[in-house]
């Protein structure tokens, strides 16, 4: 999670530049450089003794955000300038060689040549400073390799710079800038929203960080987790805020951790609009674009209500998508209904997205929230379903105390009949809308009803149901019958998911024509090559197309099966499995399990000792999770999880005739704590040896004083995974 | 049906029906075929067809080449896609690129022009132009035709006959004319039925083609070499031409290296900044010897090596004093710097040239493509030593496995001497373990002592010199803990960190957990959890020799104390394997009231040829039974 974070960072700031041309022009360069080593130079630091023993030391770090229109350009420009400027001290060989080269790609980008308009533009300086204070400014003319592949064709850059000169105990001062003027296609200009993180790889002496906006652009910005406000700059310059922050220890990567409910961080987006406009796609924005004038630092809830109502009434400007129009049986229960109208939303967006869905993962599409919440809103008000609109935040990133700007609000549609309630955050085809999104269970929210509507139809406090660990549950079932002689174990392999957790197995194990045959067989035929009205000629062709995608799904399948199974079971020599079958596909309310079966021989968990047999008996758990003493005696962060969960394991081996087994008592254990749990028990039952095991993980949070509990049933899980039975020859 | 659902469905025909292009039942039998024998892969090459044609250029007065591909692309599976690039660098330009569809027509398809990352090179000028390919139907096939110009004969050195797709049929035809002779020289085109004719066209032109058919892709496995070492191909060396060229002909190794100090000659190293520098290194030095020592070990501490390939600076070193000063340079680069650094401090130090073990040419090939790597060679005292400045942490007795054994075109003022750099044992690096166990509870307690030295030590200080000093501990630990979990560490002590007079040592206390198990009276120990090549089976598909990193030894001595309860009842059986490549002794003893474990893995040699697989394979299956197997100790 940590380094999908500071991808976010790097993306914005650093290398960001990696994905544009990057070009200097002189003049502006000069601004620049004015601007950092002269006007706003960095002060002298004095590094804490603490920070001594590090790689590097980032002295001083800024980074800027400014965003304008920019009329004189055009009617529809915005210009956005982000700037990174760093200070580093070099205490290593490590810390040199990861400062001594910059690597910048272009792309094929084609406004490059008209600099004035141009696109992109990127701008950069770096100098050294050696110990006796003598600084070097380094000339990029002479260092920078700019290759622009074949002129005059459609072409990326690639530029080089090799810092000269610089060595262990160096202060290299750099920045890189870069400036974007977007040509917008909607009347509101969206920008990225962004986060920096205040800890990093190096521990940071002092750091800033500066927005700006001029007229017609709204900014939004909030400090989480402890990082300082931002504040305004002074009354002079309208518009500018900045925080500043010192010394922060760099950041330690550990198992379980979330630095978005952890590290300090600051959030912030960037929207220009001349009016809000109610259109598509960006008029969901607008009941947020109120003041110019004022930082946005979170969201009212009048602009959140008159958001929902936005949503709950639809405006047909607001999404581009038509409404399905389904026709329901009077006398059908409310369960019934609820099921149509959700599985024919769902198929309308299949069908309108295409068959790409199954093939191509990378190009899957679905209604976005706002869109899948009017669609669901009016469908539900039509036929009177009991309902309502739930806005709410991904609990893996923010808290809803936090929540400051659109971006980051979850929309859900909560639906009750017949005594269930159902949160429904996506209409994916895989997804089961009986079970909540894991990043959603559990969380606050605010409420407001479709239908019925109350009377001051207001928005309400509300807690989404929390899913229980048991409801997050992982049995896997495994047959063994030992081969004596080949020194190769069958083993039949089973396997349930229900929860959370299994929609990653279902998309790489559920294929096109096992969904349609579900889909079919549980609700109504999907629109289809084969139920088409395409010409028979076309049709053919069409089926033999689908036909051979389905194969090569089933190939890709195969080798996610056997990569799968190598990495539970830790096997080392190819791997080959039969009897593959999708019991149940576990998208069907009915029925919300997810189990196939398979069965696979291999090698690796018996030998011969002596004249007895060893068999890796704990191996057949599947990989446990363990830690090194470092990570156990060191834990520095609190603990969190995605979801709470279980996992069950059954494990029947039959004993070869003329054989006893030994070892068995090492598989009984029993470790209970607050936050989770190990059993295992084993037994004999006729002539088979049966380990029944149970792992539990109750929270999704945990303070880091529970650690201790953590390591205890999950140490107690990974020795037991070590132990081995023996199986003696009877005399 | 409803306006949404009718909606839905015409978009859906759409995605299907503006791709539907001719197939023939012979087409898409073809492809199944393919698919049947490359299940791998969801586009072939149908056909190549190569056409090379050598000119004269008047304005430049040099031969250069004319290259045109036409590669006939087919799908194996519907909606395939494909990439499909040609590379080219300063030398050459793409002059045509297009690409048809079966009914001929030209196809809009931008191509995209991109620069290539090689791994392990800071900067090279090797870009590539790329076209996707979108194949709707199986059996559809698309042709992309290239055109490639290379400038100068010089340049175009080679032509694989092997390709990243399977190929059903492929013909490459050399156009030589009368006014120029070339000599083409063959790898491995007979183990591919690759065939070799020979005419003469309308105009006199000599044609040379070299046409195969079913070529399989190249192969992708790890560690087998350089391309050079499996893939078929022919190396074209010019014989002579009849028309005058602003330079001459590579011809001859003699005109390889006059090319080559042509180029060294045309530096000018600033001796002022040289030499202030050198008298400042060697001025607390006593002798010669530790001049030379101190130079060579200067420029490892304060050069980084910085792979850098543009143009004729893929050939040309950079100046002494620019590499002295900016702190960086190529293996040219470095070694040019070491060779005026020595120079300067009175050595008769000399540049070199020399293909590293990548490549299986040698120097009877007068031919670019036959070297990739400069170092220094030092005469002193009457021998011959071979430096490396790029080689961190390698002291000047250890020559590096990849350098060892080559041909070396050393610099001999306007002549050079082709020498052969020595070959040196395994045991130079020799990675030594000493442990001794004994039992508390069910954990092995005990000291665990590793001793580096040669390559070894200078990989385990490489790998250091790469990560943040507060990482070292963590990485040290790892060494003992082999990513296992079972195993925890204390006492953690190290000897000096990138000293190279002596082997690197390191030690530590170690308590195993779960490698003794107790089935009533009766103990069970694992002796070996590290298992050196445990599963290292080759797989049956392999087509490469497999070529390992450097000739070595590991040695290992473990003594298990007795309980003095116990008494032993099984100790698993010797092992003793002694192939021509490498050497596996692993032999358990009770001496007294201690079980000795002792174990030897050799590699005498770097290469385990492809017959010999076999018997690699039988002797991890015999390795693997012999770490299967297991001490037991008996309650008395």
């Amino acid at each position: 999670m940590y380094n999908a974070m500071n991808q976010k960072i790097i993306t914005l700031f650093l290398f960001s530049v990696i994905s544009i041309s990057f070009i200097f022009a002189d003049r502006e360069n000069d601004e620049f450089k004015k601007q950092f080593w002269v006007t706003e130079a960095f002060k002298e630091v004095q590094i804490p003794e603490k920070f001594l023993s590090s790689s590097c030391v980032i002295l001083n770090r800024s980074y800027d955000y400014a965003i304008r229109p920019m009329f004189s350009l055009g009617p529809n420009r915005v210009e956005v300038v982000t700037s990174f400027h760093m200070r580093i001290k070099l205490l290593d060989k490590a810390g040199v060689d990861e400062y001594t080269t910059f690597s910048i790609d272009g792309d094929m980008e084609k406004g490059v040549t008209n600099r004035k308009r141009g696109t992109d533009l990127v701008f950069a300086g770096f100098k050294i400073i050696k110990n006796d204070g003598i600084e070097t400014e380094i000339n990029l003319d002479e260092i920078l390799v700019t290759d622009e592949a074949q002129k005059g064709k459609a072409k990326a850059t690639l530029n080089k710079i090799s810092i000269p000169n610089l060595v262990v105990g160096d202060v290299l001062d750099y920045y890189i800038v870069r400036r974007n003027r977007t040509m917008y296609q909607y009347v509101t200009f969206i920008g990225d929203a962004n986060t920096v993180f205040l800890e990093g790889e190096y521990p940071i002496v002092e750091q800033s960080l500066t927005i700006s906006s001029k007229r017609y652009c709204y900014l939004s910005c909030r400090s989480m987790n402890g990082a300082p406000d931002i504040k305004p700059l002074s009354k002079k310059q309208e518009g500018v805020y900045r925080l500043v922050d010192y010394n922060r220890d760099a950041s330690k990567d550990e198992k379980w951790v979330n630095h978005y409910l952890e590290s300090p961080f600051v959030r912030f987006q960037g929207i220009f609009s001349i009016k809000p406009y109610a259109n598509y796609p960006t008029g969901f924005y607008r009941r947020f674009l109120t003041s110019t004038e004022d930082l946005r630092t979170a969201i009212s809830m009048e602009e959140l209500t008159r958001y929902a109502k936005d949503i709950s009434t639809w405006k047909k400007q607001l999404i581009s998508y038509p409404i399905p129009n389904i026709k329901l049986v009077k006398t059908a229960t409310a369960k019934e209904k609820v099921d149509r109208i959700l599985m024919e939303c769902k198929r309308q967006s299949l069908s309108m997205f295409s068959e790409n869905y199954f093939y191509s993962p990378d190009k899957r599409q679905s209604w976005n929230q706002d869109e899948m919440a009017v669609i669901l809103s009016k469908v539900l008000i039509k036929h009177k379903i009991k309902s309502s609109l739930i806005f709410t935040t991904n609990r893996n990133f923010l808290k809803l105390d936090d929540l400051f700007m659109k971006e980051d609000i979850a929309v859900l549609v909560k639906i009750e009949c017949d005594g269930q309630v159902f949160y429904i955050s996506d209409l994916d085809a895989l997804t089961n809308y009986a079970e909540i999104d894991p990043r959603y269970s559990g969380n606050k929210g605010y409420e407001l009803d479709l239908y019925p509507k109350s009377k001051q139809n207001v928005l309400r406090s509300v807690t989404i149901l929390q899913v229980k660990p048991e409801e997050n549950k992982l049995i896997s079932s495994l047959k063994v019958e030992l081969g004596i002689d080949s020194l190769k174990s069958k083993i039949e392999y089973n396997k349930k998911m229900i929860g959370a957790g299994k929609l990653a197995e279902q998309y790489s194990l559920i294929g096109r024509n096992d969904f349609y045959k579900e889909f079919s067989t549980n609700f109504a035929k999907l629109i289809s090559i084969e139920s088409s009205s395409l010409k028979s000629s076309i049709k053919e062709k069409k089926t033999i197309q689908i036909s051979d995608l389905e194969k090569g799904f089933s190939e890709d399948r195969s080798e996610f099966i056997k990569k799968n199974l190598k990495e539970e079971f830790n096997i080392t020599n190819d791997l080959n499995f039969e009897n593959f079958k999708i019991n149940n596909s576990g998208i069907y309310p009915i029925n919300a399990i997810f189990e196939y079966s398979l069965s696979f021989s291999t090698e690796q968990f018996i030998r011969k000792v002596g004249s007895n047999y060893i068999l890796d008996a704990g191996k057949l758990l599947g990989t446990q999770v363990s830690f090194s003493d470092t990570e156990k005696n060191n834990r520095t962060h609190n603990i969190y999880f995605t979801y709470p969960r279980t996992f069950e394991n059954i494990i029947e081996i039959l004993i070869p005739n003329g054989y006893r087994v030994k070892g068995i008592e090492a598989f009984n254990v029993n470790q209970q704590t607050e936050v989770g749990r190990f059993t295992s028990t084993a037994k004999i039952d006729g002539n088979s040896v049966v380990i029944s095991t149970i792992k539990t993980y109750n929270q999704t949070y945990s303070p880091k004083e529970q650690f201790n509990q953590y390591i205890s049933f999950v140490d107690c899980a990974f020795n037991l995974s070590q132990k081995y039975l023996l199986f003696e020859k009877i005399k | 049906m409803s306006y949404v659902i009718k909606v839905g469905f015409v978009l859906f025909v759409l995605s299907f029906s503006c791709h539907i292009m001719a197939v023939t039942v012979d087409d898409v039998k073809l492809a199944n075929e393919l698919k049947t024998k490359y299940p791998k892969f969801d586009v072939a090459l149908n056909s190549v067809n190569k056409k090379v044609e050598f000119l004269f250029d008047e304005s430049q007065k040099q031969v250069c080449v004319l290259e045109t591909s036409e590669l006939e692309y087919i799908a194996l599976n519907s909606n395939a896609q494909y990439n499909c690039i040609t590379t080219y660098d300063s030398f050459c330009e793409i002059e045509k690129v297009k690409v048809y569809n079966e009914k001929k027509s030209g196809l809009q398809i931008t191509p995209l022009y991109s620069s290539y990352h090689l791994n392990g090179i800071f900067y090279s000028d090797e870009k590539y132009c790329a076209v996707k390919l979108q194949f709707s139907q199986k059996g559809e096939k698309l042709r992309v035709v290239f055109q490639k110009k290379v400038f100068d004969l010089k340049y175009y050195f080679k032509t694989n006959f092997q390709n990243d797709l399977p190929c059903v049929k492929s013909d490459v035809k050399y156009i030589i004319p009368q006014w120029l002779s070339l000599n083409f020289i063959p790898f491995y085109l007979d183990t591919f039925n690759i065939k070799m004719t020979s005419s003469t066209d309308k105009n006199g032109s000599q044609v040379i083609t070299f046409s195969g058919n079913d070529l399989a892709n190249w192969p992708d496995n790890a560690n087998s070499g350089g391309p050079s070492f499996y893939i078929p191909h022919v190396l074209i060396v010019p014989i002579s031409s009849s028309k005058i060229t602003k330079e001459p002909l590579i011809t001859s190794t003699d005109g390889l290296f006059n090319w080559y100090n042509k180029l060294n000659k045309e530096l000018e190293p600033d001796m002022g900044i040289i030499n202030a520098q050198v008298n400042e290194i060697i001025k607390p030095c006593k002798s010669d010897d530790e001049k030379i020592n101190a130079i060579f070990n200067w420029v490892h501490d304060n050069i980084r090596y910085l792979a850098y390939e543009q143009g004729i600076l893929g050939f040309k070193s950079d100046e002494a004093h620019n590499v002295l000063t900016k702190k960086y340079g190529d293996c040219k680069g470095m070694a040019n710097l070491l060779v005026v650094m020595l120079n300067s401090a009175g050595f008769d130090a000399r540049m070199s040239w020399l293909g590293t073990n990548y490549l299986c040419y040698d120097y009877s090939i007068p031919s670019l493509c036959v070297d990739n790597h400069c170092i220094t060679t030092l005469y002193y005292n009457g021998k011959i030593v071979f430096l490396d400045a790029t080689e961190k942490y390698l002291p000047r007795e250890n020559i590096a496995e990849r350098i060892q054994g080559r041909q070396i075109m050393v610099k001999d003022g306007d002549n050079y001497k082709i020498e052969v750099i020595p070959v040196q044992l395994p045991n130079k690096n020799l990675c030594a373990q000493n442990a001794s166990y004994q039992l508390e509870g069910t954990n092995l307690k005990g000291t665990v002592k590793y001793s580096f030295a040669g390559e070894a030590r200078s990989s385990l200080f490489n790998h250091l010199a790469s990560l943040k000093v507060d990482d070292h501990k963590n990485e040290f630990e790892d060494i003992f803990r082999n990513s296992d979990n079972n195993i925890s560490i204390s006492d953690l002590k190290h000897g000096e960190l990138y000293k190279l007079e002596t082997p690197f040592e390191l030690s530590a206390t170690t308590s195993v957990a779960n490698k003794v198990t107790s089935f009533e009276n009766e103990l069970y120990i694992t002796f070996d959890w590290q298992q050196l090549l445990k599963s290292s089976i080759i797989k049956n598909d392999r087509t490469t020799d497999l070529h390992l990193d450097m000739k070595s030894v590991d040695k290992k001595t473990v003594s298990f104390k007795i309980p003095v309860n116990y008494k032993v009842t099984h100790i698993p059986d010797s092992i003793a394997i002694d192939e021509p490549e490498y050497l596996i002794l692993g032999k358990l003893k009770q001496t007294g009231n201690n079980i000795q474990y002792q174990f030897e893995l050799t590699f005498k040699s770097t290469i385990i040829t492809h017959d010999r697989f076999e018997q690699w394979n039988n002797t991890i299956k015999k390795l693997t039974e012999f770490y299967n197997d297991q001490i037991i100790l008996v309650l008395k």
